[in-house]
């Protein structure tokens, strides 16, 4: 009696799993989504897509850790593109390429006057406008993928210089006003390992990231309008992440991050850069993803919540990938 | 940030606990175009929204486009708000809603150099934050039964619960070792709200063919007289600044919104909507003393494009994206909107 009850509960909860969880066929599995897709890519899928964010320019978190506007008038117009090609070179390995281009202008006036003589207005532009640093990334699974979604990956990231690394085109006109090119790259190569955890508790799961980027250093103009070339190193930077996502039904899931960053700042000839000294950073990021059949698009918002020395303004990102 | 957390693990919880014990008798077959401009009889939707306005130009007396960044301004505005709305019969419902806004506006930066005193470098930023007035407003729906056409009358109030006029500045000066100045902050605040009850009136149509609706609306805010507010002067005394506060007349200017907008039934839940909608204000001024001034009237026309989709039936999401094409003595922003119903049907 005793082993007839147990196989009936056995049964019972055979059925209830039974139904959260559905058999894919390979082809099905493109059209899974962030809850339940595989850890990296399949062999052989390819996914190609790209991002669209705007950055408003309007508050800091000062060194003392305090929220503050900004007080000038600088502003920001435009938009930072981002294309991102992905592949699966094995059930185990993906290779992703993210190549950003910035479309940005950011702007400011000043009105002069001497001894109650007006003098002018006079402008700042600066033009952000290109390529910026390709990043290549290398996704393995070294604990492979288990229960539709478990795992544990390691994460390669090298960045690669290949925006303009120096301000250009500097113009300073009689009135004062000034133009330049804002570099759109950093000058040095990067490398981040980062190791990333997942767990499925279909239809939620549970993602988890640590990571470390180590700048190699170069040298580059610094200042705008100089021709001196500085040797430099960019900041380290320590990454922390967990998200909680979840499936509202089968083409939608919503994905809460929240995201920890610390910089050291950056050195200059050796010498801690009087630019960043350093800080850091921590962030809420509510996340819509809608999965219709092999084509995905995601809308991420980034609200900073605390941080020193670190930007204080709302983040709008879309996203749009296709899988073939 | 504890606490935060908690909130929202709460929040989310409920709600997947509330989308799987509710909603599921029978209206869960409407398409989006079907819904009617009124809840059903005991019916809860509590509708959050938010709404984005950033600005590169205005719209000058003429209607013409000037650049912000020609005359050293900027602005940007976020609005959240909360609208719960219940049906206390088929055709007749009860609104109350809140917003919350944090608009920032900036002015030319001046350097002022002078012969015997240190130059100054003074920045000028306005900024309207706070939470708003309590709208509370019911509506009744002609047909009762919803068939190809919805005619909906609302009528309401605005309550002042929220501080209207100038709030105490925070305006702040230090000496600039680095650059030798005099570094002047002047940082003007306002509240959000009106300072007196205000009318709120208007109506919407919505007509529904198979695959298409279109729907129309008009709503007026209009202040019941002119408000007794506070405006401050500031002195700078060395480094610090002393402030007084002044009482002053103010009539804040009738608010009108009217729009029209066609949505497309592109699935069974998801439709795509787009429209032109128009935001005016007239009628306000102030009076401090002798003076007396008049604000000029606004208006600013957007062409709208966004979609609305429903989740479940208690979770609808809708967003927007507005263009400006005409309009003036304003702020000409791209509007991004995203709202998020919650529906506590039985």
């Amino acid at each position: 009696m005793k082993f007839r009850i147990t196989l009936l509960l056995i049964s019972i909860c055979g059925i209830l799993y039974g139904q959260t969880e559905e058999q894919m066929v390979p082809s099905e599995l493109k059209f899974r989504n962030v809850v339940n897709e595989p850890i990296t890519l399949k062999k052989g899928f390819l996914r190609v897509g790209g991002v669209l964010n705007y950055t408003l320019i309007n508050q800091i978190f000062t060194e003392d850790g305090e929220r503050k506007i900004f007080d000038s008038n600088i502003w920001s117009n435009g938009w930072f593109n981002n294309i991102i090609v992905e592949y699966g070179v094995s059930d185990k390995l993906q290779v992703d390429v993210q190549i950003p281009y910035y479309n940005e202008t950011i702007s400011g006036s000043n009105y002069a006057e001497f001894g109650g003589l007006n003098l002018g207005t006079s402008t700042t532009e600066i033009s952000h406008k290109g390529l910026g640093d390709i990043s290549v990334f290398l996704e393995y699974q070294i604990i492979p993928e288990r229960n539709m979604g478990d795992g544990l990956t390691l994460t390669m990231i090298t960045e690669l210089p290949t925006g303009r690394k120096d301000p250009e085109n500097y113009e300073e006109s009689p009135d004062g006003s000034v133009y330049y090119e804002r570099p759109t790259g950093a000058g040095e190569f990067t490398l981040s390992p980062e190791l990333k955890f997942r767990k499925v508790f279909y239809p939620f799961s549970f993602e988890g990231f640590v990571g470390i980027e180590f700048p190699f250093g170069g040298e580059k103009i610094t200042t705008p309008g100089s021709s001196e070339n500085n040797s430099f190193k960019g900041s380290t930077v320590f990454k922390v992440s967990s998200n909680f996502n979840f499936m509202i039904n089968d083409f939608i899931a919503i994905k809460n991050g929240l995201l920890f960053l610390n910089l050291n700042g950056e050195t200059v000839n050796g010498m801690p850069s009087e630019e960043f000294i350093g800080g850091w950073g921590f962030t809420y990021f509510p996340f819509v993803s809608f999965q219709f059949r092999k084509l995905r698009i995601e809308e991420a918002v980034t609200i900073p919540l605390m941080g020193k020395s670190n930007g204080a303004d709302i983040s709008f990102f879309l996203m749009v990938r296709y899988l073939f | 940030m504890k606490r935060f957390m908690l909130n929202y693990m709460i929040f989310v919880l409920t709600m997947m606990i509330f989308q799987n014990t509710h909603g599921q008798d029978g209206i869960q077959n409407l398409r989006n175009i079907d819904w009617p401009l009124t809840n059903f009889k005991g019916q809860i939707s509590i509708e959050g929204d938010l709404r984005q306005y950033i600005a590169n130009n205005r719209r000058n007396d003429q209607g013409d486009t000037e650049a912000l960044r020609d005359e050293g301004s900027t602005y940007s505005a976020t609005i959240s708000g909360i609208n719960v709305r219940y049906g206390i019969m088929d055709n007749i419902e009860l609104m109350l809603g809140f917003d919350h806004q944090n608009e920032i506006s900036r002015k030319l930066t001046m350097y002022i150099f002078s012969f015997n005193q240190p130059s100054q470098y003074i920045s000028t930023l306005e900024q309207t934050k706070g939470f708003g007035d309590l709208d509370l407003r019911i509506s009744y729906k002609w047909p009762k039964e919803t068939e190809s056409y919805d005619i909906k009358l609302s009528v309401g109030g605005s309550l002042p619960m929220a501080k209207a006029g100038e709030k105490e500045p925070l305006h702040e000066a230090f000496y600039d070792s680095e650059f030798d100045l005099e570094e002047i902050n002047l940082h003007y605040i306002y509240g959000s709200g009106r300072g007196v009850l205000q009318l709120l009136a208007g109506g919407e149509f919505k007509y529904r063919l198979s695959k298409n609706a279109f729907h129309a609306w008009y709503y007026s805010r209009i202040p019941n007289g002119a408000a007794t507010v506070e405006t401050w002067t500031s002195v700078k005394n060395g480094y610090d600044f002393e402030h007084e506060s002044i009482e002053v007349e103010r009539q804040f200017p009738m608010v009108t919104q009217f729009g029209v907008e066609s949505e497309f039934q592109i699935s069974p839940f998801f439709s795509i909507l787009g429209g032109y909608s128009n935001f005016s204000t007239s009628g306000g001024w102030f009076e401090q003393g002798d003076s007396f001034i008049e604000e000029p009237s606004t208006s600013l026309g957007s062409l709208n494009l966004g979609y609305f989709l429903i989740v479940s039936t208690n979770i609808w999401l809708r967003q927007n994206f507005g263009i400006p094409i005409h309009g003036n003595n304003t702020y000409s922003p791209l509007q991004l909107e995203a709202s998020f119903t919650y529906n506590l049907f039985k």
